[in-house]
């Protein structure tokens, strides 16, 4: 099975380092980006990801607003927020929305491992 | 450089600069919360793409100045001065990191004490965020077993963390120096039956001999469900400090024979040490630098080591390695261009092959000569394009420069008591990166002089009916084939009495010749040599360097430095600089029978004069041009190429430069053409031949030499 | 597929065992109560993997040739000579 993955983060630089671990942990798995909230909700109706890994800062809507909204959309879509800023705040907010805390830079084995929680989740979903 | 890094260059630069301005608008209304939040998010992303490309000191660095602004954010701490100062400094660290980074194509070593001296700046946030004291009862019968303990940590995850993907054993594997790992149940374990696979259940504790610090920053995903403890037993054991100091007198006496034996056995014996102590990074460290043979690098690491300084062992270390390498970094597209010109280029020399095939079989030249013609024109076009793209690579925005002067010249106004308002435009202009490169030292001595000399002091200011805060603009523009570089300020101009008593003084000119200059002459003594070192040297202004300098450092460039002043209004030092160091627009002259170019920027007119009015004053000739006596070189003379019974014309051809502020004019046979030339500089046997800024190829093969003008007066 | 029983009747942990597998080894424990755990061939063992092998107080056949996992864990299993 392969699923859709949407990666938010207004740097470039951050969307790269996440697509190259996502795609040398799952090469076939599709992956699409977005730079801010509004361009990712736009993504979300668009495309239809499975999985959405977003980054805690951005101007605007932040990382965490964004999973609340993705969240009332998609209540069963496992989300992650990704931040450098591990403060404890931010990390229970995200688990109080159910969505994981990733740290940035996001290590390949983090992106692994939530990444098969994930497919837990969404096979547990499809059942 | 891989994309990583590029892509980290161009996101940093863009990133510094909106924290730079956040910080400054900060600063002036301290509660505007969209500027506070701004600036935060560009330090927290700063910090994130130093640690994507895995730039420790500087993500360490950022990580500080991140939570001095949290603290701000949390209104914990005011907007302060200092804080601002601080903020900006780590910038300023960080854009010298970028600049390390574009030369050397890699990340650069940074020596500890840099980082720890940002970092001792940001303490207060630290203290902020010393751990409330917690329960400690958990580490005692373990700490207990192993004294050499530096770190207790306590893991208790929640039930449900596996499901966001949390692996809490795989975290404390990346912990360093492990002493004790302790698994145990929150509660006794039910029956396999009854157990939910997916909910943890565990409780860890572990002991290691990294610095509480470093396991802190590496659980950090962990928040909530982490204790770290710092323990006592963070020093040597007496025996092992015993050991070592020992063999640190072994390797201080270098005359002694055979130190090369004892030295590395004293090294052995340090490494065995450390790792007993459970310092296997040290011991490697120390390993390295006995096999580089620095015995004064290993010395100075194991005394670090011994203090507990133990990073900056680690940095001392690793200096040996520090090998850079001169790199440039281009854009992707820019390469793309020049492949796509080189086969652009391939096709037309085939179908100059092909025309000088048809030639040797003889065909009519009448014919031929419409296909060469084409295929000239293309060849023109390709060239021209291929010279820009070329050149293009050079190139840099003149930000890389500017980035730094905003914390500066907010130093400077502080220490001097003069509010002032830098405000910058232009700054994506770009310019050939030797020259962007160059202007840092020039731009920051005009800058030091606007503030030090040019804004006027708070009463004065007030008396004009000025604002109290001055203004000062640096100013780039794009002007053709030159970058116009320009520094004004709003302050009282250059007090020309002033000038005329400094000059006087100086003995740079005669009190008469002084009252007789106008306001431009005046201007032109400020560039004279010895004229900065003013009776008031200040701090800012520095000792011993002067404008003389900066004109000095602008003409290496191939560039011209002026001053315009208004009294009561201001003063405008204006760089005007080449876009480029290997384009040059050349007249070519001729004299004794030979052609020359002279470089277009150093020739301010030509003039022809009846050869009567050229006077002899001992050796050397002079004419007056406008009131004003020039020196005259004749070129044919001076290169040995005038033959003595040669009969001179009636009227002399001359070209009138500048240099150092000085007019000088040298006789030429006759004028030519203008030409764009790529200039290439003297090596070989020619190197170092007065009167040469170097050679180019002309149309029909000849060299063409280019004169330095400067050297050929002199 | 990373969690198996093999010929000779032990549970095997292959490769990379991430959390998906805890299942999995659930049910394969309860199903071969006698069955020793062989992880020798295990490159990553996710928390919730560990977990069932304490709980289930099951012999483990190593060693592990992951160093964390053979330093740290092994010690806390009932350990059976290889």
């Amino acid at each position: 099975m392969t699923y859709k993955v949407l990666i938010v983060d207004d740097s470039k630089l951050a969307r790269m380092a996440v697509g190259k671990a996502l795609n040398s942990l799952q090469p076939s798995w599709t992956r699409l980006e977005a730079a801010n909230a509004d361009e990712a909700i736009a993504s979300v109706k668009d495309n239809a990801p499975d999985i959405v890994l977003l980054d805690f800062n951005m101007p605007g809507r932040d990382g965490l607003a964004l999973a609340a909204d993705l969240n009332k959309l998609h209540p069963e879509m496992p989300l992650a927020v990704i931040s450098a800023n591990i403060q404890d705040e931010i990390v229970a907010r995200a688990r109080a929305i159910g969505a994981a805390f990733l740290p940035k830079p996001l290590t390949e084995q983090a992106l692994a491992d939530f990444l098969s929680a994930a497919q837990l989740r969404l096979r547990a979903v499809a059942r | 450089m891989n994309e990583f890094l590029e892509q980290f260059l161009i996101e940093s630069r863009e990133l510094v600069e909106q924290a730079t301005g956040d910080l400054l608008a900060l600063e002036e209304s301290p509660q505007d919360h969209d500027r506070l939040d701004s600036a935060f998010r560009a330090f927290h992303t700063l910090k994130g793409a130093a640690r994507i490309v895995e730039f420790d000191a500087m993500g360490r660095v950022l990580h500080a100045a991140e939570e001095m602004l949290v603290a701000v954010r949390a209104g914990e701490h005011p907007v302060t001065a200092d804080l601002i100062s601080d903020c900006l400094s780590s910038l300023d660290q960080v854009v010298q990191w970028l600049d390390a980074i574009e030369t050397g194509g890699d990340l650069p070593t940074v020596a500890a004490t840099t980082v720890d001296a940002l970092l001792q700046r940001f303490e207060k946030a630290d203290a902020r965020l010393a751990p409330a004291p917690v329960a400690t009862g958990w580490a005692e019968p373990l700490a207990a077993l192993h004294p050499s303990a530096r770190t207790a940590i306590r893991y208790a995850p929640d039930e449900g963390c596996f499901f966001r993907g949390e692996d809490p054993l795989s975290l404390l594997e990346r912990v360093p120096g492990l002493l004790a790992l302790d698994l145990q149940p929150t509660a006794p374990w039910p029956d396999l039956v009854a157990i939910d696979p997916f909910a943890c259940k565990l409780v860890i504790v572990a002991l290691s001999t990294a610095p509480p610090g470093e396991i802190a920053s590496l659980l950090t995903t962990a928040a909530g469900q982490v204790q770290i403890l710092a323990l006592a037993a963070d020093a040597f054991s007496s025996e092992a400090q015993a050991l070592l100091q020992a063999q640190l007198l072994l390797v201080a006496d270098r005359e002694e024979e055979n130190f090369t034996g004892r030295f590395a056995a004293a090294g052995n014996v340090v490494a065995n040490v450390l790792r007993a102590q459970g310092r296997a990074s040290h011991a490697d460290a120390l390993l390295r630098l006995v096999a580089a043979g620095d015995a004064d690098g290993f010395a100075a690491a194991l005394q670090n080591v011994l203090r507990g300084d133990d990073e900056e062992a680690g940095e001392i270390a690793r200096a040996p390695q520090d090998v850079v390498a001169r790199a440039l970094r281009v854009e992707v597209e820019r390469i793309d261009a020049l492949v796509k010109l080189t086969g652009e280029l391939t096709v037309v020399k085939n179908a100059v092959g092909h025309a000088s095939r048809l030639a040797q079989g003889g065909a009519d030249p009448t014919a031929l000569a419409p296909l060469l013609k084409e295929q000239h024109a293309l060849l023109d076009r390709l060239v021209s394009e291929l010279q820009r793209s070329v050149l293009g690579i050079r190139v840099l925005p003149l930000r890389h420069v500017f980035q730094r002067f905003p914390k500066l010249v907010r130093e400077m106004s502080a220490s001097l008591g003069k509010p002032v308002r830098l405000l910058m435009e232009g700054e994506a202009t770009e310019a050939d990166k030797a020259i962007v490169e160059a202007l840092f030292e020039p731009l920051l001595h005009v800058l030091r002089n606007a503030l030090d000399h040019g804004i006027e002091p708070a009463e004065s200011r007030a008396k004009a009916g000025k604002t109290a805060v001055a203004t000062v603009l640096l100013q780039a523009v794009r002007d053709g084939e030159h970058v116009v570089v320009e520094v004004r300020d709003d302050g009282g101009g250059v007090d020309l009495d002033r000038v005329r008593r400094v000059a006087e003084t100086r003995g740079i000119a005669s009190a008469d010749a002084l009252q007789a200059m106008d306001e431009a002459s005046l201007l032109e003594l400020l560039f004279a040599p010895g004229f900065s070192t003013a009776s008031q040297v200040t701090d800012i202004s520095g000792r011993g360097v002067g404008m003389d300098a900066v004109r000095a450092a602008v003409a290496r460039l191939g560039g011209h430095v002026s001053i315009t002043s208004t009294a009561g209004h201001g003063t405008s030092v204006r760089f005007l600089l080449p876009f480029t160091l290997m384009m040059s627009r050349v007249m070519t002259v001729e004299s004794g029978g030979q052609v020359f170019g002279i470089p277009f920027e150093s020739i301010l007119e030509t003039v022809r004069i009846p050869r009567a009015q050229i006077t002899q004053i001992g050796a050397a000739h002079a004419f007056v041009l406008r009131n004003q006596t020039v020196p005259l070189v004749d070129l044919a003379a001076a290169l040995d190429l005038r033959g003595a019974d040669e009969v001179r014309s009636d009227e002399a051809n001359i070209v009138v430069t500048s240099f150092a502020g000085q007019l000088g004019a040298i006789e030429v046979d006759r004028f030519g053409e203008r030409l764009d030339v790529m200039l290439k500089s003297m090596d070989g046997l020619l190197a170092g031949m007065g009167g040469v800024a170097g050679t180019t190829l002309l149309g029909d093969g000849r060299v063409l030499i280019v004169l330095d003008v400067q050297a050929l007066l002199r | 597929m990373t969690v198996r029983v093999d010929e000779t009747g032990s549970i095997r942990l292959e490769g990379t065992c991430q959390i998906d597998d805890a299942e999995l080894l659930q049910r394969l424990l309860l199903a071969h109560p006698a069955a020793a755990v062989d992880w020798r061939d295990c490159e990553h063992a996710h928390t919730a993997l560990i977990q069932l092998i304490l709980a289930a107080r099951r012999t483990v056949r190593g060693p592990s040739r992951v160093p964390f996992l053979e330093k740290w864990i092994a010690p806390h299993f009932h350990a059976l000579a290889p």
